[in-house]
C-alpha cells in the first residue's frame, strides 16, 4: 500500500510541472493576440510595445519561462484578461461554490449507491434489480450536461419545483438540489453496479457458505459477509469515481450557471482568456492528483488485510 | 498451434488461425443472445445509416434563413438562425461518428505501440511507460481535452486527437497485460530462443494474438468517446460554430429551453440513444468474449 | 444430543449452460448411507466424486443451479422436507459443517472472537454481548487457542489456529453431528495431526456423530469407524474402516489403497488409480 502511495506522491510534481510547461508552451503558440484583446484592434506600435513590456512579453523565452515558474510557485496564476483580476483570487472566490456542489453530489451518490446496490443484490432478478441496472446504464453513459438540461426542463420549468440557474443570493439549499441530484445520480451508477456485483460475489463465497452452515440468519450473512466484504471494491470504485467527478462537475456548473471553478473555466474558454483557462486547469489538475492520492490512502483504511 | 518445417532447420511456428476463428464465432453467438446488446447494435446501425446517407435527403445544415427562425418547418423545425434542425442533427451524427472512429483508431494505434513495448521489453521501458499511462489517467477526460484543444486550436481533428490521447492509457494497459501473458507462452519462448529479432517476433507472433480483445473493448467504448466530443463542443473547446455538433447545438439551444425545447431535445436524445446503445453493446461484448477491464 | 443420520437414494444434478445449451451434469447418482449416533463415517474419493456435493445436500446448502431428490433424515427431523426458515435453526445447533480452508471459511474483515460470539448470540438470543464473548473465549481455550486471539483477524492466525477457530464457530451451537469436508487439506502434516487428534477428542468427549471427507487415507484411518469410497457420484465400497483398507474389493479402492502405500507393480512403476472399469 505504501508503495502505491509513494508512487502517487512522486507523480504529483511531475504532473504539475508537466502541465505547467505544456500551458506555457501553448501560450507561446496560441494564435490569439493578447495585445489586441486588451487594447482593441487599432493599436499603435508604441502602445503595443508598452503593453508588451508591461506584460513581460519582450523578454527572451527562457526568462519568460523562469518568471512564469517562479510566479506559479508563489501561487500567482496570472491575471485574467476579461476580469482584470488575479486568477488566484477568482479561483479562491469560486472554490466554495464548487466544493459545496461536489460535497452535496458525493452525499447524493452515496445515498443512492448504497441502498440500491444492497437491495439489488438482495432481490436479485426482481423488477427492482432490472430497473435499477437499466437506470445505472443510462446514468453512466449519458452526457452530464444533457441530463442536467432534462432535469431543468422537467423539474425546473415544467413542474416548477426548483430554480434552474445560479446559486441564489445569498446561496440557498433550493438552488443546490437540482445540480447535486443530477451529478450525484450520474456518479452513483458505477458504484451501484460494483457494489451489487461484489455483494453477490461475496454471498457465494466460502465464508458466506460457512456462515450459513452454522445457522447465521440470511440478514446477518447479507450484511456481515456480503456487504461488509463487498464494500471494499465498492469504496475503491467510489474513490475512483470521485476523481473523475471533476469532469462532470464542470459541465453541470455550466448547465446550471453555478458560480464555481468549472464555470470559470467555461468563461475563460468562451472569452479566449488564456490566463484564466490555464490557471483553472492547473488548479483542477492539482485537485485530480490529490484526489487520487486520497483514494489510495482510503483503500488501506478499509481493508484490514492491507494494514498488515 | 502448428509446427512447420523440418526440425533440423529450426522450429517455425505459426499462430493458429483456427483458435482465433473459434474465439470469434463463440463470442458472436453469445453476443446474439444478449438482448440489450442486440437492440443497442440495431440502434447504432440505424444512426450510422442515417448519418451516412442522410445528407442526400436533407436540407443544407448551415443555410441561415432569418425569416423562418424557431419555426416548426421541416421535420424537426428550425433553430434560432433558421437552420433546419433535422439536417443539423444528421450532420451532428456524422461528426460524432467521425470523431469516435478517428479517436478510437488513433488511441488504439498509440496504445498498441506503447502497450506492447511496455509488456515485451519490461524493465525500465515498462516503468516509464506505465508511469506515462498513470499520469494521463489522473486527468479527467474533459480537462485533458480542454488542455490539448486550447493548445493546438479547436477543430474536428484536434478534438479527435485530444480524445485519443485521453483514452490511450486504458487500451495501453490492456495491450501490456495481453502482451505479458502472450510472451509467457511456449511458442514465443521458442522463437525467442531461435534468435529472431524482437521486432519480427512482435509483429508476427505477439500482435496477432493480442489485438483482438482490445479492439473489442474499444468498440464498446466508442459511445463514451462520442459523449466526450459532445461535451467538449458544448464547452466551446470542440467543434466550432457554424459547424454542427450535437454539443454546440445543445449549447446554443439552451437559451431557448423554455420556449423551444426541441432545439436541445433533438440532438440530446439522439446522443443519449447512441451513448446508451454503445453502453449495452460494450457490456454485451465484454460478456460474450469474457473480457475484463 | 446425538442423532442418527440417514440418507436414502440421494441424487444431485448441476445445471450447466455451455454454448447456449442447458445440460444437467450428475454429481451424486443415488447414494444411500446410515451413520449411527456417536459413530464416525469416512468418505474417501477424488475430486469430482461427489463427496462435497453430498455434504452440501445434507446441509441443504446446494447452490441454486443444483437439482436434487432423495430423503435425508437426522433423528426425528426430515431434513429433506424442511423449509429454509426451519433449516436455519437446525444448522449449527443440531448439525454443523467444518470447511476445508479455514482462511476462506472465516470472514476476513471481522475479528475471530466476534464471529464466534455472533454465532453464539444467533443460537441463543438471550445471551448478552459480554456473555457471548466469554463463551467464545472459553471455547477457544478448550480447543487450544489462547484467549488473546479473540481480537485477531483470521489472516493474523496460523493455519492450525484458524482451523481451531473455525471449529469453534461450529461447536458453539453444540451440534450433535458434524460433517467435516477435508478438514486438514489446507494444513501441513504436523498441524494436520494435531487437528485430527482434536477431532477425535471432541468426538469422544461429546459423543458426536461424525462424517469426515478426505482424500487422505491416513486421516480417515485415524478418525473413522466405518468407511465408504465414492467414485463418480456413486458408492463403490463400504464397510468397517479396517476391513476396507486391508482387504479392498472394488478395483478403484484397491488402486487407491495401493497408490497411497506407494506400492509398485511388476515392472517397478508406482501403482496409480486408472479408471478402466465399469462403474
Amino acid at each position: 500500500m505504501f508503495r502505491q502511495v509513494l508512487r502517487r506522491l512522486s507523480t504529483l510534481p511531475i504532473v504539475l510541472v508537466g502541465v505547467a510547461i505544456a500551458l506555457f508552451v501553448s501560450s507561446q503558440v496560441l494564435p490569439t493576440d493578447v495585445v489586441r484583446l486588451i487594447a482593441g484592434d487599432s493599436v499603435t506600435p508604441e502602445l503595443r510595445a508598452a503593453i508588451e513590456a508591461r506584460l513581460g512579453l519582450d523578454q527572451p523565452i527562457w526568462v519568460q519561462f523562469w518568471n512564469y515558474m517562479g510566479r506559479l510557485l508563489r501561487g500567482d496564476l496570472g491575471t485574467s484578461i476579461r476580469f482584470q483580476l488575479p486568477v488566484s483570487q477568482l479561483v479562491a472566490d469560486a472554490l466554495p461554490a464548487s466544493l459545496t456542489l461536489f460535497g452535496a453530489a458525493a452525499v447524493v451518490a452515496v445515498l443512492i449507491a448504497f441502498p440500491v446496490g444492497v437491495l439489488a443484490a438482495r432481490f436479485r432478478g426482481s423488477w427492482f434489480d432490472v430497473l435499477s441496472r437499466g437506470l445505472v446504464v443510462v446514468g453512466i453513459s449519458s452526457p452530464p450536461f444533457f441530463l442536467g438540461l432534462l432535469a431543468i426542463l422537467w423539474f425546473g420549468l415544467y413542474l416548477g419545483w426548483f430554480p434552474v440557474s445560479g446559486r441564489g443570493d445569498p446561496p440557498d439549499l433550493y438552488h443546490l438540489v437540482l445540480p447535486a441530484l443530477v451529478l450525484g445520480f450520474r456518479e452513483a451508477g458505477s458504484t451501484t453496479r460494483v457494489l451489487r456485483a461484489s455483494i453477490l460475489d461475496e454471498l457465494s463465497s466460502e465464508q458466506a457458505r460457512a456462515a450459513r452452515a452454522r445457522g447465521m440468519t440470511r440478514r446477518y450473512v447479507l450484511m456481515k459477509n456480503g456487504v461488509r466484504n463487498g464494500l471494499i471494491p465498492a469504496v475503491t470504485d467510489f474513490g475512483t469515481t470521485m476523481t473523475e467527478l471533476a469532469g462532470a462537475l464542470i459541465l453541470i456548473e455550466i448547465v446550471f450557471g453555478w458560480p464555481g471553478i468549472g464555470n470559470l473555466l467555461y468563461i475563460g474558454v468562451r472569452w479566449n482568456d488564456f490566463p484564466l483557462v490555464s490557471g483553472t486547469v492547473l488548479f483542477l489538475v492539482l485537485y485530480a492528483v490529490a484526489a487520487n492520492l486520497i483514494v489510495d490512502l482510503l483503500y488501506g483504511v478499509i481493508d484490514p488485510r492491507l494494514r498488515g | 498451434m502448428t509446427i512447420e518445417g523440418p526440425v533440423t532447420s529450426g522450429i517455425r511456428v505459426k499462430t493458429d488461425p483456427a483458435a482465433t476463428k473459434k474465439f470469434l464465432s463463440g463470442g458472436r453467438r453469445r453476443f446474439a443472445q444478449n438482448l440489450p446488446g442486440v437492440v443497442g447494435l440495431a440502434v447504432i446501425v440505424v444512426i450510422l445509416i442515417v448519418a451516412i446517407f442522410g445528407p442526400l435527403f436533407t436540407l443544407d445544415p448551415n443555410r441561415v434563413d432569418m425569416t423562418h427562425t424557431l419555426s416548426s418547418d421541416g421535420i424537426a423545425g428550425t433553430d434560432a438562425l433558421g437552420r433546419d434542425l433535422f439536417a443539423r442533427v444528421v450532420e451532428g451524427a456524422r461528426v460524432a461518428l467521425f470523431v469516435s472512429v478517428l479517436a478510437t483508431v488513433l488511441g488504439l494505434l498509440m496504445a498498441m505501440v506503447l502497450g506492447v513495448a511496455a509488456g515485451y521489453f519490461g524493465g525500465i521501458v515498462d516503468e516509464i511507460l506505465s508511469r506515462v499511462f498513470d499520469v494521463i489517467l489522473t486527468f479527467p477526460m474533459i480537462l485533458l481535452g480542454v488542455l490539448i484543444v486550447i493548445s493546438i486550436g479547436p477543430s474536428l481533428t484536434t478534438v479527435a486527437i485530444a480524445i485519443s490521447i485521453a483514452i490511450m492509457p486504458r487500451y495501453g494497459r490492456q495491450f501490456r497485460a495481453q502482451t505479458l501473458s502472450c510472451i509467457q507462452r511456449e511458442y514465443v519462448q521458442a522463437v525467442r530462443a531461435q534468435g529472431y529479432s524482437s521486432l519480427r517476433i512482435i509483429l508476427r507472433h505477439v500482435l496477432p494474438n493480442v489485438w483482438l480483445p482490445v479492439v473489442v473493448l474499444a468498440a464498446g467504448n466508442m459511445g463514451k468517446v462520442a459523449v466526450s466530443e459532445a461535451s467538449l463542443s458544448y464547452l466551446g473547446a470542440g467543434v466550432q460554430a457554424p459547424n454542427a455538433s450535437w454539443g454546440n447545438m445543445i449549447s446554443e439551444g439552451q437559451a431557448y429551453l423554455q420556449t423551444n425545447p426541441g432545439l436541445v431535445l433533438w440532438p440530446g436524445l439522439v446522443l443519449l440513444a447512441l451513448a446508451v446503445s454503445f453502453s449495452f453493446v460494450g457490456d454485451a461484448l465484454r460478456d460474450a468474449f469474457d473480457l475484463t477491464e | 444430543m446425538t442423532q442418527h443420520l440417514s440418507v436414502q437414494d440421494l441424487k444431485v444434478d448441476y445445471r450447466v449452460e455451455a454454448n447456449g445449451t442447458v445440460q444437467y451434469v450428475p454429481a451424486v447418482r443415488g447414494v444411500s448411507l446410515e451413520v449411527e449416533a456417536g459413530t464416525s463415517l469416512g468418505i474417501l474419493g477424488e475430486t469430482g466424486s461427489g463427496k462435497s456435493t453430498l455434504i452440501a445436500a445434507i446441509m441443504r446448502l446446494l447452490p441454486r443451479t443444483a437439482r436434487w431428490e432423495g430423503r435425508i433424515r437426522l433423528g426425528d427431523l426430515e431434513l429433506s422436507a424442511m423449509r429454509e426458515r426451519d433449516l436455519q435453526k437446525v444448522r449449527g445447533t443440531i448439525i454443523g459443517q467444518i470447511f476445508q480452508d479455514p482462511a476462506a471459511a472465516l470472514n476476513p474483515v471481522i475479528k475471530v472472537g466476534t464471529q464466534i460470539a455472533d454465532t453464539a448470540r444467533t443460537h441463543d438470543r438471550t445471551l448478552s454481548r459480554r456473555a457471548a464473548r466469554e463463551v467464545a473465549a472459553q471455547l477457544l481455550e478448550s480447543l487450544g487457542v489462547p484467549r488473546e486471539k479473540l481480537d485477531s483477524y483470521p489472516h493474523q492466525l496460523s493455519g492450525g489456529l484458524q482451523q481451531r477457530a473455525l471449529i469453534a464457530t461450529v461447536l458453539v451451537g453444540n451440534p450433535g453431528f458434524l460433517l467435516a469436508d477435508e478438514p486438514t487439506a489446507a494444513l501441513d502434516k504436523v498441524t494436520e495431526a494435531q487437528i485430527v487428534r482434536l477431532l477425535r477428542r471432541l468426538q469422544e468427549e461429546r459423543g458426536l456423530g461424525l462424517v469426515v471427507i478426505s482424500h487422505d487415507i491416513g486421516v480417515v484411518e485415524s478418525l473413522c469407524d466405518r468407511l465408504i469410497v465414492m467414485y463418480h457420484g456413486r458408492i463403490v465400497e463400504a464397510g468397517k474402516t479396517a476391513d476396507v483398507l486391508e482387504d479392498p474389493q472394488h478395483p478403484y479402492t484397491i488402486g487407491l489403497v495401493r497408490a497411497s502405500r506407494r506400492d509398485r507393480d511388476a515392472s517397478g512403476r508406482l501403482v496409480t488409480v486408472s479408471p478402466t472399469w465399469e462403474v
